[in-house]
């Protein structure tokens, strides 16, 4: 298998942790985690 | 009445359940279900492209290139050789997951249903149940809002590396292309009987695999990989290094250089017993020794152009006669490189029979005439009426050591003429060298009144109308774009002590045409000598 198959893939993985750690991290902003915690009831 | 006591009491559980149990936790089932589903989309991409065991999608090989991508628009199937990852893998890889993440919802889905059957009691717990299907759709659509969006970004990525590889590809193979053309390189088959030209040869890998169009695409960009696992590059000027040209229609191996050096094409053309053979010999030698005098060189490639360029010095260096072309056959082209002013080219000169041109049938068997930078059209002056009979008499023997042409020159000529018009050749973009050849038969001797060693072109073309060739030579600069004519001697090599050509030499017709095409070659060294 061409070394450029691994080397793509492992882009896109990069990329999709970038966007998971983008999301999580807008998630932990207060304004948001207090519209979830609003929504929870907490 | 106990059983409507029992109806009710299940009914009060039932609602205590919904607003104790159910009400608080729905919001935490939801988010957490909706969170897992996202995550299952993030961990089942991840682990398809990491090739986590289980989740690896199929590997697309080089034997998969026909069917995974789509067909090229030429005579040959795609090159085998592994594709680049963007236009097969790519889609294999997402497909996979997709198929993974689909499969891993519906099997929840399953599940449950199948628990439910199998176990129907637990139907009695009513609102309770709400719980887990909530948690189900909220799972279903979390993944796919995740799919959604994970692969609409992998798409966008994909995209952007998609036209980066459009940007470099049209960088390479424009580079390529413009160099090539502004040289003026092509491919030429040298074999008797195929001399296919084009721009672009087919390449052959060390494990004999073929390529027909070795540019980056999408068997790769910078570099590709053969099915043998050898990487190959992706341009004609890199490829041109280290692999072996082979001719795209007949399959077999061109000369070193082909499409990447100057190539110049010059058939020689005209009656049978003319002299083109002579003309061809006498003319590379000469070339040879005019090429290093002006400080170039002139090296002929191929154990074919070797023998030939040998026997050629043999034969004019001894002045033995030239034994008659084969005409059974097509012509095998004689490949000589020769370097002049920083300027290295190839030269073909391609000597057919005479009996090639003596129809339009045979000539069209001679495709090189097709793509030729220039022709070379040999006439004969002994074979033209007003000169033999002038040499009557005394002069008889003159005549038959001459052994004139079979056919008369202005025949000969129109012949060939309607066979390209008739093959759509475009005569008027090619220049025309006329050699009236055995001049050392024909100086001194009274049909040659009008003519001495030192003729320019005007002047032999005013001879020629004098001994009633109008009709060929109207036709000549009619069809061609421009027509120089030569008085030449084939016996030798007509050069100096130092190689320099003089006027009368075989190589005039070649130089000219050659300078024509791009290939400066010093000229000769007349204000020395004068």
């Amino acid at each position: 298998m061409p070394p450029h198959y691994l080397s793509f893939r492992v882009v896109l993985v990069l990329v999709l942790m970038g966007a998971l750690a983008g999301a999580v991290w807008w998630i932990a902003q207060p304004a948001v985690l207090s519209e979830i915690l609003h929504f929870l009831g907490v | 009445m106990p059983a409507l006591i029992g109806i009710v009491l299940y009914g009060a559980a039932c609602y205590y359940a919904f607003v104790y149990v159910v009400g608080p936790a729905w919001p935490f089932v939801v988010v957490g279900a909706g969170g897992i589903g996202v995550l299952l989309v993030i961990m089942v991409l991840v682990g398809t492209l990491l090739r986590v065991a289980g989740l690896a999608a199929p590997t697309v090989t080089p034997f998969d290139v026909g069917e995974r991508l789509p067909d090229v628009k030429s005579n040959f199937k795609r090159d085998s050789a592994w594709p680049n990852y963007l236009f097969a893998q790519s889609r294999t890889d997402l497909g996979a997951a997709l198929e993974h993440i689909a499969s891993a919802v519906s099997r929840m889905w399953m599940s449950m249903t199948e628990f439910v059957r199998g176990e129907p009691e637990v139907l009695f717990l009513g609102p309770l149940l709400l719980l887990p299907l909530a948690g189900a759709v909220a799972l279903t659509a979390g993944a796919a809002v995740g799919a959604v969006t994970a692969y609409g970004l992998l798409a966008v990525v994909l995209t952007l590396a998609w036209l980066g590889w459009l940007v470099v590809v049209g960088l390479l193979r424009g580079v390529d292309l413009g160099i090539r053309v502004l040289r003026g390189a092509k491919a030429t088959c040298h074999y008797s009987g195929c001399n296919y030209r084009n721009r672009l040869p087919a390449y052959r890998c060390a494990c004999g695999q073929t390529h027909h169009d070795i540019r980056a695409g999408r068997l790769g960009v910078v570099v590709r990989r053969c099915t043998c696992g050898s990487l190959l590059p992706t341009t004609v000027l890199q490829a041109a290094a280290g692999l072996v040209p082979v001719c795209q229609k007949c399959d077999r191996p061109l000369r070193a250089g082909a499409a990447v050096l100057t190539d110049v094409l010059i058939p020689v053309f005209g009656p049978a017993s003319a002299g083109k053979t002579r003309l061809v010999l006498a003319g590379m030698v000469a070339l040879a020794r005019h090429l290093s005098a002006a400080g170039g060189s002139l090296l002929p490639i191929g154990p074919e152009s070797e023998d030939t360029f040998r026997d050629a010095t043999t034969v004019v260096e001894s002045g033995i006669q030239t034994t008659k072309t084969e005409a059974d056959r097509p012509p095998a082209g004689i490949t000589v490189r020769l370097t002049a002013a920083r300027h290295t080219a190839l030269l073909h000169l391609f000597d057919a029979a005479g009996e090639f041109f003596s129809n339009r049938e045979q000539s069209s068997e001679l495709p090189f005439l097709d793509d030729a930078q220039g022709l070379v059209f040999v006439l004969d002056p002994f074979s033209v009426s007003a000169v033999a009979d002038d040499l009557t008499g005394a002069l008889a023997s003159r005549l038959a050591a001459a052994q004139p042409a079979m056919m008369h020159p202005e025949q000969s000529y129109l012949v060939t003429a309607q066979s390209l018009r008739d093959q759509g050749i475009k005569l008027k973009r090619k220049p025309l060298a006329v050699a009236v050849v055995k001049a050392d038969l024909l100086l001194g001797f009274p049909p040659a009144t009008g003519l001495h060693p030192e003729a320019e072109s005007g002047e032999v073309e005013t001879w020629l109308r004098d001994k009633g060739l109008d009709n060929m030579l109207d036709g000549a600069a009619r069809d061609f774009g421009v027509v120089r004519y030569f008085l030449v001697s084939s016996l030798d090599t007509a050069t100096d002590a130092d190689g320099w050509t003089n006027p009368l030499s075989p190589a005039r017709p070649l130089l000219w045409l050659l300078g024509r095409s791009g290939v400066s070659v010093p000229a000769q060294r007349l204000a020395a000598a004068s």
